[in-house]
């Protein structure tokens, strides 16, 4: 043990006149340390000695004053992973491998999967059917159509309205068809949509054919008949790829589609391109 | 590592339309789940303003609108009771209900009440009943919605509660 060693390790000892015997060993045969240990002992002896001024709770507060006066001493407080922690094991491990890029996107994929799962099996209602801060649109277009119909005076503004809520469910069916899972919401969808183009709009076409001027008919009549085409065409789409449990309903929408398709132009042949007596 | 890189971007770009379009058709079919009834009400009264007699007839639309209101204000009480209301629905719902009113049903009050000569006392009676009974559903409305907890603390609902009783003032009812 060299002298260094010896006397950092004797001014650590909380006593000096209690040196272990591994030091006491040294101390036997060096001169040099053991004037140092007498120095030592001597500064503790005087320090010892040095008077205190009793504590005072004014002296104390005024002092924290002037700590406290400057902010906070410690201001972030750094968290230091255990060394033994799994955290750190793990990315030691990573790192040491060369693995992380692997990690990452495992981390990435595992995201997609989530994303994906929530996307295609996550409409189930949660909690009450709640969905936090969002508002319902097709709910408001419904109600904006019943507002405009409650002042509609003539058939053929009322077959406009139809038209306009019987396009509304139409997206609203190629939009959410895939991801409804409950067979009595299909089906509540397709009977929403029987309603607005049977019963709404093709009643109020055929109301509207003598009633309204031979300009406002045609752009009524116009829209309507693109509406419909449309739903048609794309609930077509849809059947191709639709899982078997939801074709039925998805055919029963095309098939009113085509049934109002076919009686709109039954209603006016010649605007609707098509023969005489030919309705679909 | 340009092969890495492009590896990592894709994941994340992939994980970020995952995350941006899957939540949005969900909510959409929870909202459809949960307005479902009340969707298929709706439908109903509109068809009841398009039937050809009562669409000629104000007073008959009015009465529709006062039932597509009062579909609106089950499903605001539903939204607005039990353990966990939600002040979110309850003012979507307040808002729809107050343009049914103001849209709908007020305009067809006044025309009815415009246009029903006073000889007619059966048509008057039938106005005033109904006038009567749309401003009290808007009063118990107004009054059931809780002072306290999530809806009380409510700004979007103290606003909603406001246009109810904004609508319900608009109600004419005829002293005849």
């Amino acid at each position: 043990m060299t002298c260094d060693a010896v006397q950092n390790r004797l001014l650590a000892l909380p006593d000096l006149r209690r040196v272990p015997d591994e030091l006491r060993g040294h101390l036997d045969g060096c001169p040099a340390c053991r004037a140092f240990l007498a120095r030592a002992a001597r500064l503790d002896g005087l320090l010892a000695a040095v008077p205190v001024p009793p504590p005072s709770d004014e002296a104390k507060a005024a002092l924290l004053d002037r700590v406290a006066e400057a902010g906070p001493i410690i201001r972030h407080v750094p968290v230091v992973p255990r060394r033994d922690s799994t955290a750190v094991r793990l990315a030691a491990l990573l790192a040491r491998n060369g693995r992380w890029r692997y990690a990452a996107a495992v981390a990435a994929a595992v995201l997609v999967l989530v994303g994906g799962w929530l996307a295609f099996h996550g409409s189930g209602p949660r909690d009450g059917s709640r969905v936090a801060g969002v508002r319902h649109e097709l709910l408001r277009k419904v109600v904006a159509g019943d507002v405009e119909l409650a002042k509609a005076r003539t058939p053929q503004r009322r077959m406009e309205i139809w038209t306009g809520l019987t396009a509304d469910l139409g997206d609203e069916i190629d939009q959410v068809h895939k991801y409804v899972q409950d067979e009595d919401l299909m089906k509540a969808l397709a009977g929403y949509f029987d309603k607005a183009a049977e019963k709404g709009l093709l009643a109020q076409a055929q109301l509207a054919r003598d009633k309204a001027p031979a300009a406002d008919w045609q752009k009524a009549f116009k829209a309507a008949l693109q509406t419909v085409s449309q739903v048609e065409t794309a609930t077509a789409a849809s059947l191709q790829t639709a899982p078997q449990g939801k074709k039925p309903h998805l055919l029963h929408i095309r098939d009113t589609a085509r049934r109002v398709r076919a009686e709109l132009t039954k209603l006016d042949p010649a605007l609707a391109g098509a023969p005489p007596g030919k309705g679909a | 590592m340009a092969r890495t890189a492009l590896t990592l971007t894709l994941f994340a770009g992939l994980s970020l339309w995952a995350s941006a379009q899957g939540p949005l058709v969900a909510d959409e079919v929870h909202l459809l789940t949960a307005n479902r009834l009340l969707l298929d009400q709706l439908i109903d009264r509109g068809l009841g303003m398009s039937e050809v007699k009562r669409g000629d007839d104000p007073l008959a639309r009015a009465e529709e609108c006062r039932q597509a209101a009062a579909a609106l204000a089950d499903a605001l009480r539903a939204a607005a009771g039990g353990r966990d209301p939600d002040p979110e629905r309850v003012a979507e719902l307040s808002d729809h209900i107050a343009d049914m009113v103001n849209g709908g049903l007020v305009p067809n009050l006044t025309e009815a009440d415009q246009t029903i000569p006073h000889s007619s006392k059966e048509q008057r009676e039938r106005l005033k009943e109904l006038s009567k009974q749309a401003k009290a559903d808007l009063t118990e409305l107004g009054n059931a919605f809780p002072t306290s907890g999530a809806l009380g603390r409510s700004a979007r609902v103290a606003e909603a509660r406001q246009k109810l009783a904004g609508a319900g003032g608009r109600i004419n009812v005829p002293q005849d």
